[in-house]
């Protein structure tokens, strides 16, 4: 009765993106929930190396969420960011739990010529793109926001500009920056805590 | 770094990316003159961008999947497996993952229990194995799980069983302790397996609450016949063979070992009074609510096992008896030699105790007896006193009067007074008072301590819902909070110092505090909602979220509670209730969509017990004072009225009769009253003439009514809802609204989403209980036919059979997959998958054309498309929902996309794309309920939905 009718969501949505940080709050654990399911329902059913598809599985939790008959394109893209940082939280705490488990939690250096392949232990990877990317987000918010909605959420520059009501070049740009800083900063940070 | 700085070096970083590589030097020149540091931290990020590559551009989830999933193993639902389709999976543990199957040959529902690789390399024991569960089955007990096919698939062998619906006792005993009669009941039909499986020389070596199944009207099922013998290595050394057995359940180690005869702890060879000890072991358990031999460790469990006595039962924790105490010790024998020798033996013990029990039972109601006793359990020479509850007292006394049979060893002495407890409601109130004499729409009573007063939500003339308090017998209803944010759910502290409520702020729920002569509130939980106090008032417990949780009185301490199983449906409340002492909560889970079933949890975590079996609508439940009962709301017979269960499992009672609906129940905390809100909400089956605005109301019901259609004449009209007396059953009514007629019976059967056959000779519909089908009834000699099996609405959503009767279209929605539109050949029942995904398909009238709603991304972008059946080039027609074929084939009605609150505006097109209009608004509609049909003069048939008003009643109970 009181946790939101479908409805609410887009209401919720627009509230947030117009600044209430109370509403982000109320979606974030709904959307949480409902990614963390999702993702879990599509690992078990698909073959191990199986490639989840992140915007598929964003879409599937919107089309479940969210009052899909009557909520328009802006809700969908705040919905998505939502979902980006959503993925962030799933991901990272699920690669820190993992290391932690498989390591003891110590200390751990990564090497980068490991991302040119997909195989186990990239948590630890994910996890230093994290650590980074905080450390971005204190000085570059808006460079923070594509590599989240990129990385953790899947969406293309396209995608990216339209949710930042920015330029495609824009995205692009700040993408190709973003990536350096990340990149120079785990790779010289070397110490990663797992 | 100062963000500054980073922001310089950035800048220029960008810049010199922005040039071609002939040009960078220069522009690093300049840039960077007489700051060499900003000029290193600009290469390094220039090299970095070289180096990247493709570092993070793909997302972090397809490099990563193994994040998400918690282990890698391959799940089966989905797949076929042979003649098995497999449904869902029903558990898992140490020895294999266990689905729900549908056998396609026999068309029975059966369990498929996967046995791990480790079990199964060795083909000997293997054999072996097969040949015992066989054997075991073959004995075609009652109470023995039968086994119908030991099969292979890949390299993982499973066993195919008849499928038990119930819960396993282990389930069953987290709810607490059983009174005397249901142990004996569970107890008499192991002992009876075992006897069986004995006689035939075969020795479970496992058993143990979680290897026993109890079905829902209360058959209990023995399981996993030999599978102990397949896991036990012929190894010489006792101690591995101990070890062996306790691994094959990980994480449930203890469950395994606590059960173990001391033979089998010890490693030594085993024989059937093995399997006596263990049954010894239930029987504690089920009448004292804990295992005899317990520890922090194994090791600790083994030594109990082998060298302590079980301590007696705390006589205010057990209602067991000397004698039942009696049989419980001699099963529990560490010397084999001194135990019972043979299963019978046992049971003939229980089945002499069983009919003493039962006996005393009828004594005591045709002549309710003031005898009770104090007994010395003098057999231990314990001077623990064994307070035994009336009815067993009544037992002895009276058994010894009549002579029947003497307790050696026990005296009786003298009377106890029964201690004072409140007193559990009655079926038959003796007063009822309405409350709400005054004006509003009041709802959620909570009782003050003392019982004098009530809080209570009024939500009137449009005003926002706020938390108001009145004294019962006299004086003004005053309102204690205010404000434009609703208030929900109060509840009054034992204590009497607060009412917390549920506030919604800026659609953010909180449970708020106020004092309950008024003031200011404040915030006790952030994000939380539906709280409800623990009888000392020291605890709350309320949801957030999708979890239960509780907390201290102060919001202080929160912690999530453990255990409950997850929930698909969006608006998750589970309204959850406190028991008595805090132990328990009591809640309502949805599992088909708004239906479901109460259950309860330990407050502590654990795994959820199933209390009701009734996928019925439902709401916030309540517990008595003395903890023995769960007052609920439910559908469960009709309408929806108030229902009592008792906590430990059992069959539902009625506490009122009527329309319903009734919903909120507390009780006072002496146990003397019971207060409810009665709602008066309506569903209105109607009939609307566009061309006239004409409504016509044909049938009203207080609960639901769903998706009219008219018969093709445009007579009569078919419709679904829950009828008086329980179940979901089909209506017909003719056109005018006169003769209603309610077209299925069966008791508890759920049948829904009717249709006409073209010449409305037959109706076709899902049935949902008790079995799962797509099926067609005769309207002339009530004669079935199944078209379908498996199929219900949410997996095989809106089936639409053609005007020729030969095939049906629908639209498969798994949960996960792409939704999938499927045509179905009715003779052959072969099936082919329509060019694309399309839903709410509807046939032509000439069974040329279909038109269904086309999804892409987004509901508003939803199309209705037009397509024929043969050639399947669909065409999109306009925006919308829902098409609907008119009678002539002339115009497709559908619903547009609107922003209209409580309501749909209805639409039409013609099928050529051209002279689309709006007919009219259909207001106020149901919201899960958004069906039409029209007629062949061009009348809509829709459900209104009137939310009405809510009024309190109080109920005076008798003491009991």
């Amino acid at each position: 009765m009181t946790n939101p009718p479908p409805e609410e969501m887009s209401q919720l949505l627009r509230d947030w993106s117009n600044g209430d940080q109370e509403a982000l709050n109320k979606v974030m654990p709904i959307v949480y929930q409902e990614l963390h399911r999702l993702a879990h329902h599509y690992m078990r059913r698909e073959r191990p190396g199986h490639t989840l598809q992140t915007t598929a599985l964003v879409n599937e939790a919107y089309m479940r969420l969210a009052d899909y008959k009557k909520m328009r394109w802006q809700s969908r893209a705040h919905f998505f960011a939502v979902a980006a940082q959503v993925m962030r939280r799933i991901l990272v705490e699920q690669a820190r739990s993992k290391n932690v488990a498989k390591r003891g939690g110590g200390a751990q250096k990564i090497s980068l010529d490991e991302t040119a392949v997909i195989s186990p232990g990239r948590s630890t990877e994910v996890i230093a793109v994290d650590d980074a990317l905080t450390e971005l987000e204190s000085w570059d918010p808006r460079k923070g926001k594509i590599v989240e909605l990129r990385f953790f959420g899947g969406l293309s520059i396209e995608e990216t500009a339209e949710v930042l009501k920015v330029s495609p070049t824009t995205v692009q740009r700040e993408w190709r920056s973003a990536k350096a800083w990340l990149y120079r900063a785990i790779s010289e940070g070397g110490g990663i805590e797992a | 770094m100062k963000p500054e700085r980073n922001r310089q070096i950035d800048l220029v970083f960008q810049e010199t990316l922005a040039r071609g590589a002939a040009e960078r030097a220069a522009f690093l020149d300049e840039a960077c003159a007489g700051d060499p540091a900003l000029r290193r931290e600009v290469e390094a990020l220039l090299s970095s961008d070289e180096e990247g590559g493709s570092f993070i551009e793909s997302p972090a989830l397809e490099i990563a999947p193994e994040l998400v999933a918690d282990d890698q193993t391959t799940a089966l639902a989905g797949q076929t497996i042979g003649p098995y389709r497999i449904e869902t999976e029903l558990g898992k543990g140490g020895m294999g993952e266990v689905y729900l199957a549908q056998d396609s040959r026999l068309r029975r529902k059966v369990a498929l229990k996967f046995l791990p690789a480790f079990f199964t390399t060795d083909e000997r024991r293997l054999r072996r194995f097969e040949q015992e569960a066989h054997a075991a089955s073959a004995l075609n007990h009652p109470n023995i799980l039968t086994i119908y096919e030991l099969g292979r698939f890949n390299d993982k062998h499973f066993i195919a069983t008849e499928f038990v619906d119930g819960e396993t006792l282990r389930q069953r005993l987290l709810g607490g302790r059983m009174r005397i009669e249901e142990a004996l009941k569970v107890a008499d039909q192991i002992a009876s397996a075992l006897a069986a499986s004995h006689e035939a020389g075969i020795i479970h070596r496992d058993i143990k609450p979680e290897n026993i199944m109890v079905r829902r009207d209360g058959i209990v099922k023995v399981l996993d016949f030999g599978l102990a013998k397949l896991v036990t290595p012929q190894s010489d050394d006792p101690e591995a063979k101990t070890l062996t057995l306790l691994k094959t359940e990980p994480g449930t180690v203890m469950g395994t070992a606590q059960y173990m005869s001391p033979e089998q702890a010890r490693g030594l060879h085993v024989d059937s009074r093995t399997d006596i000890w263990s049954l010894g072991v239930i029987l504690y358990e089920l009448v004292c609510g804990k295992p005899p031999f317990a520890g922090p460790t194994t090791s600790d469990v083994l030594v109990a096992i082998l060298d302590r006595e079980p301590s007696p039962p705390n006589p205010t924790e057990s209602e067991i008896t000397p004698e039942f105490w009696r049989i419980i010790k001699k099963a529990l024998r560490k010397h084999r030699e001194e135990r019972y020798q043979t299963i019978q033996d046992l049971l003939f013990d229980l089945r002499h105790l069983e009919n003493e029990t039962n006996f005393a039972g009828k004594l005591q109601s045709s002549k309710p007896a003031e005898l009770s006793s104090r007994l010395i359990d003098a057999e231990s020479g314990d001077q623990r006193l064994l307070k035994a509850p009336r009815r067993l007292q009544v037992v002895l006394i009276s058994a010894l009067l009549i002579g029947l049979i003497t307790f050696a060893g026990y005296k009786l002495w003298t009377k106890r007074v029964s201690p004072v407890s409140p007193p559990s409601p009655s079926t038959r109130p003796s007063k009822h008072h309405l409350i709400s004499t005054f004006s509003g729409s009041h709802r959620a009573a909570s009782f003050s301590p003392d019982g004098q007063m009530i809080a209570f939500i009024d939500a009137a003339h449009g005003a926002s819902p706020q938390v108001w308090v009145k004294d019962l017998s006299e004086g003004e209803p005053v309102q204690i909070t205010s404000g434009e944010d609703p208030a929900d759910r109060p509840r009054w502290s034992p204590r009497n110092d607060q009412i917390v409520y549920t506030r919604r702020s800026q659609g953010t729920d909180g449970i708020w505090a106020v004092p309950p002569a008024g003031g200011t509130s404040h915030k006790v939980i952030e994000g939380g909602r539906n709280p409800n106090w623990s009888a000392d008032g020291a605890q709350l417990v309320f949801e957030r979220g999708y979890d239960i949780w509780t907390a201290k009185a102060d919001g202080g301490d929160q912690r999530k509670v453990e255990g409950v199983p997850p929930t698909d449906h969006l608006s998750a409340d589970r309204m959850p209730a406190f028991s008595p002492d805090g132990a328990l909560v009591a809640f309502f889970q949805k599992s088909k969509g708004p239906h479901g079933d109460y259950w309860i949890v330990s407050s502590a975590g654990g795994q959820a017990r199933r209390l009701t079996f009734d996928d019925s609508f439902g709401g916030a439940p309540a517990w008595t004072p003395d903890g023995q009962f769960i007052i609920f709301p439910s559908q469960r017979a009709g309408s929806l009225t108030l229902w009592k269960v008792p906590a430990v499992g059992g069959e539902p009672e009625p506490i009122l009769v009527g329309t319903g609906e009734d919903i909120d129940p507390e009780i006072s905390r002496d146990g003397r009253r019971l207060i409810y809100t009665n709602t008066r909400n309506n569903f209105l089956l109607t009939l609307t003439d566009p061309a006239t605005g004409r409504q016509q109301e044909l049938h009203q019901s207080r609960s639901d009514v769903v998706d009219p259609s008219f018969s093709h004449q445009g007579d009569k009209i078919v419709f679904f809802g829950v009828a008086e007396g329980g179940g979901i059953h089909l209506y017909v009514v003719n056109a005018d609204g006169s003769g209603l007629n309610q077209l299925t019976r069966g008791k508890n059967e759920q049948n829904v989403h009717p249709q006409w056959s073209a010449d409305g000779s037959a109706i076709y519909y899902y049935q949902h209980r008790p079995t799962t089908t797509f099926r067609k009834i005769s309207l002339q000699d009530g004669r079935i036919t199944e078209l379908a099996h498996g199929w219900e609405w949410s997996t095989h959503n809106q089936a639409r059979v053609n005007p020729e009767g030969t095939r049906i279209i629908y639209t498969r929605l798994d949960k996960g997959k792409p939704a999938a539109t499927m045509i179905r050949d009715v003779t052959t029942g072969g099936e082919t998958a329509f060019t694309q995904p399309l839903r709410f398909v509807h046939w032509s009238r000439d069974g040329k054309f279909i038109a269904g709603t086309k999804i892409r991304g987004e509901w508003s972008d939803a199309e209705i498309m037009m397509c024929p059946i043969v050639g399947e080039l669909c065409r999109a027609l306009t925006r919308g929902y829902h098409p609907v074929w008119s009678p002539d084939d002339t115009l497709i009605y559908f619903f547009k996309i609107s922003s209209l609150r409580d309501g749909e505006e209805l639409w039409a097109i013609s099928p050529d794309g051209t002279g689309e209009g709006k007919i009219l608004d259909l207001l106020p509609i149901h919201p899960i309920g958004q069906f039409f049909d029209v007629s062949p003069t061009g009348q809509i048939v829709w459900v209104q939905y009137r939310v009405g008003k809510h009024e309190l009643w109080l109920l005076d109970l008798p003491a009991s």
